[in-house]
């Protein structure tokens, strides 16, 4: 029936739109935080 | 497991140059006061200054200070952050007279990001410490940092030595943090967690992990959705939606409806409202991306330093070069300890012998030979768990001990024997040692495979 493939149609559009364009200001790529608690003067394993 | 060779070599294979931002949450230099221990003192900045020169090689971006880092007073503080390439960060660390003495934050572009990093210092607030520092509370300094930096920052981390509740008490109040780094007294590492909207992470302090945490970060520099009125209709959307397909399943609205004229109204009024809620949507879906962007991710992995790891070569020599140092250092400062009451093994063994001849055979045997291979024999973190006789608050005086105490002896498990050979055994010795005398060195963070009651066997011989 026409109306249900109509809403299927628009369904998939606005989805579409919404996963697809880009937000604004969002970061090309992802930020990796490397980051350690270290060791109080400790620089290696005892032996 | 663990080490800074083997972190630098990790952080070489995971970090892509333009995208990673490399910190330390503090407590990185010293961990107790040198009061009266000159040749400590001396050797843990020898060790200070390789850790600042690794740092630098692997290209870290900033550390915190902790409290413990002022034990070797502000001239050597001072000193070690002259060498660094990186700033030492502490937004709260001030004078007597109440200025800073460190940078309080620091600026980083990563990632097409503004990154704005602020440290903090535990400690006891607001009273002198160390006799020339004293630490400023976080309520003081942070809203003022937060006024000035905020809007010129898409992602602000705080990397932070004070304790976990005042951590969560920061993001409770202060949602433009997005990030705190905490350096506790935890030797576990912590999972991320998400409070307000800051997350909290911290790696065990053991140095046996290296933390990462990959973000996509959006506009919205949120962790979490917020609340949108467009989620709401398109649930209604489509529930209708389901419900129109089904009719249409059926042969549509006209066969299905055919002796129902209130239902095949009330249809058409569900198809109208469809409809109009398609148009509604299409509308409000600009407002709504520009209003509601996405919520950021994350992802976060623990990488064990594991010994399979490969050592850089360029860390390693420094390291080696700083040990060899700070172990001369030790050697040239020790001072023969003469009122010992343990007498070595061979003593023992001169009556209990088969016992001595089998634990000589022994690990514990070698166990100081271990260091002295890694030039780590006059290292106090390393020195008392490999000798006989030394306690932890005693382990600077490990280069004075006797050859013959070197190595886990009998008397590191039973006590010292002069009392007991002196009087021919009369005063007797304690045959087993309580288990938490051996977990004071086979610690779940030194020895991974220890297990208490297949290995405490072995003490005596294969």
């Amino acid at each position: 029936m026409a109306p249900s493939k109509r809403s299927i149609s628009i369904c998939f559009f606005i989805a579409a739109t919404l996963l697809l364009t880009p937000w604004p200001g969002a970061a090309a790529t992802p930020l990796e935080i490397f980051y350690s608690n270290d060791v109080s003067g400790q620089t290696e394993p005892c032996g | 497991m663990g080490g800074l060779s083997k972190k630098a070599t990790l952080l070489q294979e995971l970090a892509p140059p333009a995208a990673a931002l490399k910190i330390d949450a503090g407590t990185l230099f010293f961990d107790d006061a040198f009061t009266g221990q000159p040749e400590r003192l001396a050797q843990a900045l020898i060790t200070a200054g390789a850790l600042v020169e690794a740092y630098n090689h692997m290209g870290y971006d900033t550390v915190a200070l902790g409290h413990h880092d002022l034990a070797a007073g502000e001239a050597a503080l001072k000193s070690l952050a002259a060498q660094a390439d990186f700033p030492f960060l502490s937004a709260n660390l001030a004078d007597m007279e109440g200025s800073l003495l460190f940078e309080p934050v620091a600026h980083v572009e990563r990632a097409g990001m503004r990154i704005t990093l602020i440290g903090l210092t535990g400690g006891p607030q607001t009273a002198a410490f160390a006799g020339w520092a004293k630490i400023l509370p976080w309520q003081e300094v942070l809203p003022p940092l937060l006024a000035r930096h905020s809007a010129a920052s898409d992602l602000i981390i705080l990397l932070s030595n004070l304790p976990a509740s005042d951590n969560r008490a920061i993001a409770e109040k202060m949602a433009d943090i997005h990030l705190i780094i905490q350096s506790g007294s935890s030797k576990q590492n912590m999972r991320p967690q998400l409070i307000n909207n800051t997350l909290i992470s911290q790696v065990g302090h053991d140095g046996k992990y290296q933390g990462q945490l990959t973000v996509e970060w959006p506009a919205s520099r949120r962790w979490q959705a917020q609340e949108r009125p467009i989620l709401a209709l398109q649930k209604e959307y489509d529930r209708l939606g389901w419900m129109l397909d089904k009719i249409a399943k059926k042969g549509g609205a006209e066969v299905v409806y055919k002796e129902n004229k209130a239902a095949y109204q009330a249809f058409q009024q569900k198809e109208e409202r469809h409809r109009q809620l398609a148009a509604e949507i299409a509308k409000m879906a600009t407002a709504d991306k520009k209003e509601h962007p996405p919520a950021a991710t994350y992802t976060n992995h623990f990488h064990p330093l594991h010994p399979s790891l490969a050592d850089d070569v360029t860390i390693s020599k420094l390291l080696q070069r700083a040990r060899k140092k700070a172990n001369q250092v030790q050697r040239a400062g020790a001072a023969p300890n003469r009122d010992s009451q343990y007498l070595g093994s061979r003593a023992c063994g001169s009556c209990h012998e088969a016992i001595y001849l089998a634990w000589d055979k022994t690990p514990h045997a070698t166990a100081y030979q271990t260091l002295v291979a890694q030039d780590q024999n006059h290292n106090p973190n390393c020195v008392y768990c490999h000798v006989t006789g030394l306690a932890e608050e005693n382990a600077h005086l490990g280069a004075a001990l006797p050859e013959s105490l070197q190595g886990v002896g009998c008397e590191a498990c039973h006590g010292p024997g002069r009392n007991h050979r002196a009087t021919a055994g009369l005063v007797p010795l304690p045959l087993k040692p309580a288990p938490s005398l051996c977990t004071s060195c086979h610690s779940a963070e030194r020895d991974d495979n220890f297990n208490y009651q297949l290995d405490k066997g072995k003490v005596h011989g294969p």
